[in-house]
């Protein structure tokens, strides 16, 4: 037990100096601080939420629209040939008023009306998607009403990466405005610039209105990843050796070197989920400065002229 | 001849004498109008090809540009040398041509062979330029502008446009380089997300921008009486104009304003300025080639005058002579010219201690106003200028150009005083004939000594031969002098003068100086042991000593190389800029303090944004002590800046240091090889290795490390999956980054670019350059890092080629007197310690180098030269032996100049050697002149050999000996007096080095001399 606990304690002073090697300090005095304006600030704790830009096309829903109206009038037809051919089975077999053929004839119909009312709904997958396909006739008939009132705008949601993971989008309207978008489910047709798989969204409310049929306008995609962290603001960090650090204050004249790990951009700066803790000071005027400290170069190279 | 040339001056004294008047105004006049400069023209003939290759890394301008440009240089004639540097976006081709050569001629032969490499360069890539011929010291003016008022980019205009084309007018300038500011230009921030969702390429808005701008012209009608031109007007100017203008091709109406914000912006910029510790624009002027610094320099200032007022009424402060050459022009020309005026005036004080006699000390005298002015004319029709190494020439040569007269006047008063009846023109020709011959051949010998020097080839000999020239020029003047003017001049002034006795103080001197002599010669054999102990010294002190190409120079001005890590922003290196600006102001003495920041298109200095340069100037007048301390505070003000490379160099200094070897180190490591990384890990050995050795100080691998990169490395399957061409991607990235220069428009004198390029939005995360949309011309779209490995790492900043191979530098920066002691073991250790892989060799240069090659060279002419002077001395005097004892009292004369350098510091500079050979000169004419004048006596006036005959040619040789030696010290005392000083850094050892020797060479002519000749000189012809 005891030389599991040495052994322990030994991973743990071997790792402490790593930590110490990775992390250098760097001196700097308070006078050259001052002549370089060095400057910090606290880091605040920030949320990533993982994102995707892509486009969404305003579709036109004149196609859904006679798919619903199609559909609607072959399950009509469909519902007055099936009553038909009840009527005409139920006739036969009691008095013979109607003919076998003749009641075969109408369920030979009704089975046809049935057929071609199942291929209409099917093209809505087919053509739609399954999300379509599952509505209801009266959900689709008011969502053909709230596009027909233009309330409503169906968009094909593109992006060059995968959209698997896609959970909410939001429309860049322009202008500072966006518009949210219901995801209803995958299209069915890929977008052969982007090589993407689709998905198709609904918008409502009065920024449809502006969704003209045809437009194309960026989206972003929550892709539903992400995390905690913080936001280091893009005067911090430098780069060097493949990797990007900040330097961080110690005390009033030293300063470590801190990589940042699990990076993702954001117009505020950049997002890091590991290497930099939220309150820590990080420097963000001079750090160039504690870089040049800290690989020192050939200082002061006497010449022939300094003797 | 000799007699008939003196006879007929005799005849004409007047006449001569109104010709050597005429000849001293003809002199000044061309005084007052030659080209003055600091320095000879030392830098050999070169052209320097600059190709601006925008948005590649190192390595591909290495490959791309730099390779071809030269291999088409390479072979073109007269080419000696090729260097090249590739950095981010430049190639350097820097091309030395052959000794001699003519420095237009090679320029052209430079422009023939880059007019076939220029169509093979890859797209994107600009013409290359020859850079503009400069003179050797290139820089002439620096001036700053800075302003409360206006903005960084109204500056940068105001001084692009209006003060530029003003400065570069002016006689005289070659280039004019402008940091700092904002350059304004139209761009088109192109949105990607907005063009690929209108299924726009970024083909069709470039060709949109170009359409906007284009001009065409309309041709004319002609009427039956008229001809009417018809001038459309159709280029859009202004951000709104190129907005509105449709992007052809769409289908639907889609403007260049709802694809891409277009803006005014500030050009990404390659460097900056800081003026006084202020953020402003710093204009940098060069010299033509030929062209006179002062004369240049006053002409660029008086255009700013010019344009003064108007600037200063728009808020701008101009800060002139940042750097301003001609201050030490005018300070070290002064200074030497001060020393020749004073050397001129102890001169005619000692003449006239000798001769009391106002005449005589006028005719002696007038010969070097006439002397040094017939060389100045001289040096002017070769085309020379009038610079610190000509005037010292003519410092060195003041003795000798007095003496020649004085030995002359000296003679013809001596027997003038016994003429008796003789007619005085009679006695003046005689005199002057007994003394002429052995004084052309002791001028001979002098010039013949100085040949070596003027032999010497590369920067040594560009120092050194015009100072050579310049005292071999006026030797010969004098010589003229003597036999042509001096004479009618006695002639004229003495014929009738109360000539009175020599001077007590003289003939105690020389009743002293018999004794002296008679003791001497009943002991010779103390002057055998003393030359032969004398030579001993002498080739041991020669041998012991350290040695130096060229001293520090005091130019009142130094240059402060300042670099940072690579990558490091223009920012940051400006924030670096106004804190050390300020501290380097705070320092007692220091004038102006600018900071140049990375380089100019077109400019000299091709760095890096983490390169800089700060000029200090120092207040007037502050002597050598003064300057080294202020380099000394200039050191911890640099030092206490943490991790930045720094060097401290006077201005001159850089630029002698460069053109040796393109290396400012005193000791430069070369290593060549084919494969970079291999290169890299032998040059990392030697660092180490050179570390080790005593002495290497600031060992360093030259070539900076690497530099951060987001690298791009697209994947070929993944685009043809998307049906993208390489092209596309690296045309999308290129213009997203670095933009595409697509148009330009014209506003008055103006000329603004138009580029395109990505919203700031898309161009300010490297992390975040994977994600930009890539668009073919088929509609398909995606993110680059879909089609390509997109990662952070670490490139190249810097390639380095000589001779069309790449190569690795480690310099180091010993002591200047231990350069030598240090190279030789820094070649050892390193032949020891370094194994070399297969292909990879080495070489050695910088200032060590330079120093060993010229001694050799200086070493094996004054073999060739010795070799000379023993024939002449053999044709003079038909006897081997009054040759070897001529030549045996160098050894003498020389140890003196030895002791001198010993108690200076025990340093042998090029300049110091000069003054030996010149000392030789001066021993040798003396041993000459005593021994002619022995033979003179027993020969023509038929005295025995005997001791009282030597005596009385000794005795009679004691005036002039003494009069040269002293007039000789005193020329060149001020010299001694102020080495180290502006202009004297060069002649300053070496008149320490003829003051010490003059002692020893006295003794010897007067003492040793007729010792020896009493020993060893009773030949049978005597």
């Amino acid at each position: 037990m005891s030389r599991v606990r040495l052994a322990l304690a030994l991973l743990l002073l071997m790792t402490a100096g790593r930590a110490q090697a990775a992390n250098p300090l760097i001196e700097m005095s308070t006078d050259i601080q001052r002549k370089l304006g060095l400057a910090t600030q606290p880091l605040a704790a920030a949320h990533h939420a993982a994102a995707l830009s892509g486009f969404a096309r305003v579709l036109d829903p004149g196609p859904l629209a006679i798919l619903d109206s199609d559909i609607a009038q072959a399950a009509a037809m469909a519902q007055a040939s099936q009553a038909e051919a009840a009527r005409s089975r139920g006739l036969a077999a009691e008095d013979a008023t109607v003919s076998t053929r003749a009641a075969e004839a109408a369920t030979a119909q009704a089975r046809a009306d049935a057929s071609k009312l199942a291929l209409l709904r099917r093209r809505l997958g087919l053509e739609w998607g399954p999300a379509f396909m599952s509505l209801s006739d009266a959900r689709r008939g008011d969502l053909v009403g709230q596009l027909a009132a233009g309330v409503a705008a169906l968009v094909r949601v593109d992006a060059g990466a995968g959209l698997g993971g896609a959970k909410s989008v939001r429309l860049d309207l322009g202008g500072g405005r966006s518009a949210a978008v219901r995801v209803l489910g995958p299209a069915r047709a890929a977008d052969p610039r982007l090589l993407s798989s689709g998905l198709i969204g609904l918008v409502t409310g009065p920024q449809a209105s502006e969704l003209g049929v045809g437009l194309t306008v960026p989206a972003l995609i929550a892709t539903g990843g992400g995390g905690e962290g913080v936001l280091i603001p893009r005067a911090a960090l430098i780069r060097s050796g493949g990797a990007t650090f900040a330097y961080v204050r110690k005390d009033a004249t030293h300063f470590e070197r801190r990589t940042i790990t699990g990076t993702a951009t954001d117009p505020a700066g950049l997002f890091a989920a590991g290497g930099l803790k939220p309150g820590e000071a990080v420097v963000v005027a001079g750090a160039a400065a504690l870089h040049a400290a800290e690989t020192p170069r050939a200082a002061a190279a006497d010449t022939d002229e300094d003797k | 001849m000799l007699a008939a040339l003196v006879r007929w001056s005799l005849n004409r004294p007047r006449l001569v004498a109104a010709a050597a008047l005429l000849l001293l105004i003809y002199g000044g006049v061309v005084l007052a109008h030659a080209k003055f400069d600091v320095f000879p023209d030392f830098v050999p003939a070169q052209a320097e090809v600059q190709t601006e290759a925008p948005g590649l890394a190192a390595e591909q301008v290495e490959q791309l540009v730099t390779r071809p440009v030269e291999q088409a240089i390479s072979g073109a004639a007269g080419v000696a040398a090729v260097r090249s540097d590739s950095i981010q976006g430049l190639s350097i081709v820097t091309v030395v041509f052959k000794e001699g050569s003519d420095p237009y001629r090679a320029r052209q032969v430079v422009a023939e062979a880059l007019g076939e490499v220029a169509t093979s360069l890859p797209t994107g890539v600009k013409s290359p330029k020859v850079a503009p011929l400069t003179s050797s010291t290139m820089d002439l003016l620096k001036v700053g502008f800075t302003s409360d008022k206006l903005t960084p980019m109204q500056l940068r205009d105001l001084v692009q446009w209006t003060v530029r084309p003003k400065l570069l007018s002016a006689a005289g300038v070659a280039r004019a380089t402008v940091y700092g500011g904002e350059v304004r230009r139209l761009e088109v921030q192109a949105r990607p997300d907005a063009l690929a969702a209108r299924e726009i390429t970024l083909s069709d808005l470039l060709a949109a921008v170009r359409a906007s701008t284009g001009v065409s012209g309309g041709g004319f009608i002609d009427t039956p009486q008229q001809r009417i031109l018809i001038e459309p007007r159709g280029q859009a100017l202004t951000a709104a104009d190129i907005a509105a203008v449709p992007i052809a091709g769409t289908g639907a109406p889609v403007r260049i304003g709802d694809v891409a914000l277009v803006r005014e912006a500030a050009a990404p910029d390659v460097g900056d300025a800081v003026i006084m510790g202020r953020p402003g624009v710093l204009i940098s002027l060069s010299s033509q080639y030929g062209a006179n610094t002062l004369d240049a320099t006053h002409a660029v200032e008086a255009a700013l005058e010019e344009l003064r007022p108007a600037i200063e009424a728009q808020g701008v402060t101009i800060t002139t002579g940042l750097h301003r050459p001609a201050n030490f022009i005018g300070s070290a020309l002064g200074g030497i010219g001060e020393d020749l005026l004073i050397g001129a005036a102890l001169i005619a004080l000692v003449l006239f201690l000798f001769m009391r006699n106002l005449r005589t000390v006028a005719i002696s005298f007038i010969s070097i106003p006439l002397s040094l002015l017939t060389a100045v004319i001289v040096l002017d029709r070769l085309g020379s200028t009038i610079n610190t190494m000509t005037l010292g020439g003519l410092a060195v040569a003041l003795g000798v150009v007095v003496d020649d007269a004085v030995i002359d006047v000296e003679n013809i008063v001596r027997r003038l005083r016994t003429r008796g009846d003789t007619p005085a023109a009679q006695v003046v020709l005689a005199a002057s004939l007994e003394v002429r011959a052995p004084v052309i051949y002791a001028t001979l010998v002098v010039a013949l000594v100085l040949v070596p020097v003027l032999m010497l080839h590369g920067l040594q000999g560009a120092f050194f031969a015009p100072l050579a020239a310049a005292f071999i020029v006026a030797t010969a003047a004098s010589l003229a002098v003597a036999i042509l003017i001096t004479p009618p001049l006695a002639l004229l002034l003495l014929q009738n003068a109360r000539l009175d006795e020599e001077p007590g103080f003289l003939v105690r001197a020389k009743a002293w100086h018999e004794g002296l002599l008679a003791r001497a010669c009943g002991r010779p054999r103390g002057a055998v042991i003393s030359t032969a102990a004398a030579a001993v010294l002498t080739v041991a002190g020669l041998t012991l000593f350290n040695s130096e190409l060229l001293p520090s120079f005091r130019e009142g001005h130094f240059v402060l190389a300042v670099a940072a890590p690579p990558g490091t922003s223009l920012p940051v290196m400006r924030r670096y800029g106004e804190a050390i600006s300020h501290d380097l102001l705070a320092i007692p003495g220091v004038q102006s303090a600018e900071q140049q920041i990375g380089r100019a298109e077109g400019g000299e200095d091709t760095w890096g944004t983490e390169k800089s340069e700060f000029h200090v100037e120092l207040k007037p007048g502050l002597s050598g002590a003064d300057q080294d301390r202020i380099q000394a505070r200039i050191h911890d003000v640099l030092d206490a800046y943490p991790g930045l490379e720094t060097e401290v160099l006077t201005f001159l200094g850089d630029r002698i240091g460069e053109s040796l070897t393109g290396e400012t180190a005193s000791l430069a490591v070369g290593v060549y090889g084919a494969d970079l990384d291999t290169l890299d890990k032998v040059a990392a050995d030697i660092a180490e290795t050179l570390g080790k050795v005593s002495g290497a100080v600031d060992v360093k691998v030259q070539t900076p490390p690497q530099t951060p990169v987001v690298r791009v490395d697209l994947r070929f399957a993944d685009l043809a999956r998307y049906g993208l061409t390489p092209a596309d991607a690296l045309e999308a990235v290129q213009t997203a980054y670095q933009g595409v220069d697509a148009a330009q428009v014209y506003d008055a004198s103006r000329s603004i670019d138009i580029a395109v390029t990505a919203a700031p939005e898309v161009r300010q995360d490297p992390e975040a350059v994977g994600d930009l949309l890539v668009r073919s011309p088929g509609g398909s779209a995606v993110a680059l890092k879909q089609v390509a490995k997109v990662y952070l790492t670490d490139g190249r900043t810097l390639i380095s080629h000589e001779g069309g191979r790449p190569r690795q530098v480690v310099t180091t920066n010993p002591p200047p007197s231990q350069v030598q002691k240090v190279t030789a073991a820094a070649k050892a250790a390193i032949a020891k310690s370094v194994k070399l892989p297969p292909g990879v060799y080495l070489d050695y240069s910088g200032t060590a180098e330079g120093t060993i090659a010229a001694q050799r060279e200086l070493l094996f002419n004054v073999a060739l030269a010795g070799a000379a002077v023993v024939a002449l001395l053999l044709i003079a005097f038909r006897d081997g032996r009054a040759v070897s004892l001529i030549l045996a009292s160098a050894p003498f004369a020389l140890v003196g100049g030895v002791a001198a350098v010993a108690v200076t510091g025990a340093s042998l500079s090029l300049g110091s050697l000069v003054g030996f050979v010149t000392l030789f000169g001066v021993a040798a004419r003396n041993a000459i002149l005593l021994v002619s004048h022995l033979d003179h006596l027993i020969a023509e006036e038929g005295r025995d050999w005997s001791l009282a005959t030597l005596a009385l040619a000794t005795r009679e040789r004691v005036t002039p000996i003494l009069m040269t030696a002293l007039v000789t010290a005193l020329g060149v005392a001020p010299l001694a007096i102020q080495t180290g000083q502006a202009g004297r850094e060069i002649q300053g050892p070496m008149a320490i080095v003829i003051l010490g020797g003059l002692i020893t060479s006295t003794i010897a002519s007067l003492v040793l001399l007729p010792a020896l000749i009493w020993r060893f000189g009773r030949p049978s012809t005597r």
